[in-house]
């Protein structure tokens, strides 16, 4: 599966929030390529974008206040960058998944599970149908799966239907029964390993636990049969043996409907296990980015250094635990030079003076193809650091 | 303090007794006619649990196993249904009201949701501040009520033993009391045993159902046995038989169903039976009271007998009335009546010292800002930041908010619930810290609750591994972290993630399925998920036991010492999901060990 083109591939991006009078960029320089069927990680502290990254991909952003300053996201050949706003209601659940860290906020609490289910079932069902939906305003809603996006975004104006068969099926009416979306909703229920999926069906979010609401959100983003599944802190809210039950899950999953995963997360000993590139980021920048074996064992930022001597593994006799000194800079005023360096224990001078490299490719350590990139001065230093 | 293991024989700070919380369920209207027992979320069942002076326990254990609610209890946010919480010696569950208020100050809370718990419309110094006003008006309080209360106490004390005089010299009426009471006593313990009997009856009834429900044919057999069933009728019908047989020929081919018809029957006659024999019993015992209260009225004393007690009563007060207004008696006769005095003051309680305490100034806004001010860099934060809201500050920054909070009174336990869960590893790394610095310099107890282990081995002295309310395993951080006893603590561990690529591997995942706290069956309460259970487990209640050669590391398991051997990295061996396997790692444990 690897080798082939990239599923997406984020270039230069830099997404600006206007709040009140200031503006600050919460993603600066962004770029990432997520091969198909890898599992891409991003780790940073709270605040240092990553979250804003996840929204930016699929454009889920309210715009304004955000704003996308500079930048391509290239998804299966398309930059959504370039998509109007108008059109963006064609572009989204068409190929790019998206879960949430908040299963009980994302989940309509007055419908049951089928209901939310089903919709996203008759989404897909409609687009790859072409079937138009009586109360549907605009034109049918673009399939990735079908064919790949046309380069200029004007091309989304106008419905892909096979040309000649217009005017009969944009009239055709979905032949789709409740019952045919009953079954296919417990089929994605059984895909996610929920017991008894006839019984949850008729249940309401809050009746749910916390896990399996998680996955109720997995099954809908699942049945887009989505190339990308963007998971923004999917496992956070959870207990550790339920979140070992969902990643077990996310894992077996990516092997059955060959997804690519963007896996955001601020746990580092998570995406240790689930993710094959890490990228971390600090402050709107990516720092660091390379196979996550690599990133364990030879760190080439100081940040991820420090980030991961700060994971406690200690007892309270080898009190203090190591951390890292001061907090994550606002956005409104980032340090001049490199954004790490009032907290970094290897700074000099140039590193407030001048901003670092873009990401350079380091000496692997590994044998994995992808290459391990550092944005630091001295990130060949970095190894040599207590 | 340090962090040592406290010195051999500390005294506790804080001590439970078998505390208990349910949460009632509301019964429905069939239920109550039905006269069926009510039900209960047993959330903490029987928890023993003593924290010493400036040492840490962690509560570990997944959502739902009732580490908040203990939590909540020991802090008296929730009231417990049964159980004696004692801190430094005092019955914390007598206290009401004020005094209740003013013991507050003692133990204080860093709620799981520091968004939900800070005021969005109160400033920090007014959020941080807020304890402080409420600790100064309780002091005031307490200034001045506690001299009421001695007064109050002692009065109370007084007309008790008046009482108890007034009935030596009225045994009748002593009798009736004596009667009532144990006749109200015998109503509520006989209905107390007429509902575990009901319990007992159901549980067995519904155990018996199960039973007859595996004589059912198999669901291929199903169709079969219905279609012989409906030819066998029709044949009868041929043959004119009586309606009433009918019965009995669906009986030849369904022997679950005559079983379980059987026994709703017998159930139906016992419940009819037992309602009978009540009915009986209570007429026959409120007679019986009856009588008894008649008879009893007829023991007066004689009138001359009674005349002298009563006349003895009266003297002892003037006498020591006299006594203590005329001083001036001839040295022998005072020593006379003195003596006499004491004999009978014996039996009074002595009389109370009454406390003066000067009542405090009413603390000022300018003060609350200076000890706020003073507080907040305890946790990191700048005096600076006085005038902002709560919503200005990051998760970190409004954690270390809750956790000014709860430092600025002074308290000598702290609950912190969850404190660092929704923070990054860098400022909870920070966060932790503090915590450490703050317990060595103040000595503050902590009762860490966390399902993150990390947070607790870095914080704690001793760590209680909870699941569905009870404390399954306790001990010092170290030995269950590391050589845990319990397969709950096993598999809870082995199914962390660790943040080390080198042992990337599927953590293990705990099979079965969770039992309801619901009116929990009898039995551990993690044999069904347990993959070194056996028919014992399901039977028998585990206590929580020291284990021999270590006291301090107590273990709630029946099979403690077969399993002590297994490590938690056992349960991932390849295939660890089938229990064959893993029961064979324990005995190959077994015989190592």
């Amino acid at each position: 599966m690897i080798g082939t083109r990239p599923v997406l591939s984020v270039e230069n991006l830099s997404v600006e929030y206007e709040v009140g009078a200031g503006r600050f960029q919460a993603v600066s320089d962004v770029s990432l390529v997520i091969p198909r069927g890898r599992v891409v990680g991003i780790v940073g502290e709270t605040g240092c974008g990553k979250s804003t990254l996840a929204q930016a991909i699929p454009r889920l952003l309210p715009e304004p206040p955000a704003h996308i300053r500079s930048g391509k996201v290239i998804f299966q050949g398309t930059d959504l960058v370039k998509v109007p706003r108008s059109k963006l209601p064609l572009v989204r659940g068409t190929g790019i998944g998206m879960i949430f860290q908040e299963p009980l906020n994302s989940l309509n609490p007055a419908f049951r599970v089928f209901d939310q289910i089903a919709e996203s079932v008759q989404m897909r069902h409609w687009r790859e149908t072409g079937v138009l939906p009586s109360f549907h305003p605009g034109p049918t809603p673009f399939d990735y799966s079908r064919r790949p996006m046309p380069e200029t975004a004007d091309v989304l104006t106008h419905p892909i239907i096979p040309p000649g068969a217009k005017d009969e099926v944009t009239r055709r009416v979905s032949t789709m029964t409740r019952a045919d979306y009953r079954k296919e909703v417990l089929d994605y229920l059984r895909l996610v390993r929920i017991n008894d999926p006839e019984t949850i069906l008729n249940l309401f979010p809050h009746e749910l636990s916390g896990g399996m609401r998680q996955r109720i959100m997995i099954a809908m983003a699942l049945s887009q049969k989505p190339a990308l599944l963007i998971a923004d802190e999917p496992t956070s809210a959870l207990d550790v043996t339920i979140q070992a039950q969902v990643l077990t899950l996310m894992k077996e999953l990516i092997d059955e409907v060959h997804a690519s995963i963007l896996y955001i997360s601020h746990d580092l000993g998570v995406v240790a296990e689930t993710a094959d590139d890490l990228g971390v980021m600090y402050a709107g920048r990516l720092v660091e980015f390379g196979p996550v074996a690599e990133i364990f064992e030879s760190p080439r930022h100081p940040y991820t250094k420090s980030l991961l001597r700060s994971i406690p593994t200690r007892y309270k006799s080898d009190w203090p635990m190591p951390t890292i000194p001061g907090s994550v800079p606002n956005l409104s005023q980032l340090p001049r030079g490199c954004r790490f360096h009032p907290r970094c224990s290897l700074a000099k001078p140039i590193c407030s003076r001048e901003p670092p490299p873009p990401l350079r490719v380091m000496a692997p350590v590994t044998g994995d193809e992808t290459p391990h990139k550092s944005a630091c001065h001295y990130a060949e230093e970095v190894a040599n650091l207590p | 303090m340090s962090a040592t293991p406290p010195a051999a024989n500390p005294s506790p700070l804080l001590e439970t007794e078998a505390l208990t919380k349910y949460f009632p369920i509301v019964r429905s209207i069939a239920e109550v006619v039905g006269r069926k027992p009510g039900r209960a979320i047993h959330a903490v069942d029987g928890v023993n649990l003593v924290v010493n002076a400036g040492e840490t326990v962690g509560l570990i254990g997944e959502s739902g196993s009732g580490k908040t609610t203990l939590g909540w209890v020991v802090a008296r946010l929730h009231d417990p249904t049964d159980g004696a919480l004692r801190f430094e010696g005092k019955d914390v569950f007598a206290l009401e009201g004020g005094e209740l208020r003013h013991w507050r100050r003692n133990v204080q809370v860093v709620f799981q949701d520091p968004v939900g718990s800070l005021d969005p419309r109160l400033k920090v110094w007014q959020v941080v501040g807020e304890p402080l006003r409420a600790q100064n008006q309780m002091e005031r309080w307490f200034a001045r009520n506690e001299p009421k209360r001695v007064v109050r106490e002692y009065r109370t004390k007084v007309r008790k033993e008046r009482e108890r005089l007034r009935l030596e010299y009225r045994p009748d009426l002593k009798a009736r009391q004596f009667l009532t009471t144990e006749y109200e006593k015998g109503v509520a313990q006989r209905a107390k045993a007429r509902d575990e009997a009901r319990r007992r009856l159901d549980r067995d009834y519904e155990v018996a159902i199960a039973r007859a429900d595996k004589m059912k044919p198999a669901p291929e057999d199903l169709k079969r046995v219905e279609a012989e069933y409906r030819a066998a009728l029709e044949r009868a019908k041929k043959a004119g038989m009586p309606p009433k047989q009918r019965q009995e020929i669906l009986y030849q081919f369904r022997p679950d169903l005559k079983e379980r018809n059987r026994l709703t029957n017998e159930y139906d006659a016992e419940l009819a039976r037992r309602t009978k024999l009540r009915t009986e019993e209570e007429k026959r015992l409120g007679k019986e009271f009856k009588v008894a209260r008649k008879a009893a009225k007829k023991r007066k004393l004689p009138p001359e007998e009674k005349k002298r007690r009563y006349a003895e009563y009266r003297t002892f007060v003037k006498v020591a009335r006299k006594a203590a207004r005329k001083p001036k008696l001839p040295p022998e006769e005072k020593m006379r009546r003195y003596e006499g005095y004491r004999a009978l003051a014996k039996t009074l309680p002595p009389p109370p010292v009454i406390p003066k305490i000067p009542v405090p100034p009413m603390i000022s806004n300018a003060q609350i800002r200076r000890r706020v001010a003073e507080a907040l860099p305890l946790v990191g934060l700048m005096p600076a930041i006085l005038d902002q809201y709560p919503h200005e500050f990051s998760g970190g920054g409004r954690q270390r908010i809750s956790l000014a909070r709860a430092l600025i009174v002074n308290p000598k336990l702290i609950i912190l619930d969850e404190p660092t869960s929704a923070l990054d590893v860098a400022v909870q790394a920070q966060i932790l810290n503090r915590l450490v610095e703050l317990q060595r310099e103040r000595g503050i107890a902590y009762i860490l609750i966390t399902h993150n282990v990390a947070a607790v081995r870095f914080v704690a002295d001793r760590v209680a591994v909870m699941y569905l309310g009870q404390i399954v395993e306790l001990g010092p951080v170290r030995e269950v972290l590391e050589r845990p006893v319990h397969p709950y603590t096993k598999a809870l561990l082995a199914a962390l993630p660790v943040a080390d690529v080198r042992r990337r591997r599927t953590r293990y995942r705990i099979g079965g399925d969770i039992p309801t706290l619901v009116d929990p069956k009898p039995g551990c309460r993690f044999a069904p998920r347990c993959p070194f259970a056996e028919d014992q487990c399901q039977l028998n209640d585990p206590v929580l036991q020291p284990r021999p050669g270590a006291p301090s590391h107590q273990v709630a398991c029946l099979r403690a010492e077969q399993v002590a051997g297994v490590s938690p990295a056992d349960l991932l061996q390849e295939g660890g999901g089938a229990a064959a396997t893993l029961k064979a790692a324990a005995s190959g444990a077994l015989a190592a060990g």
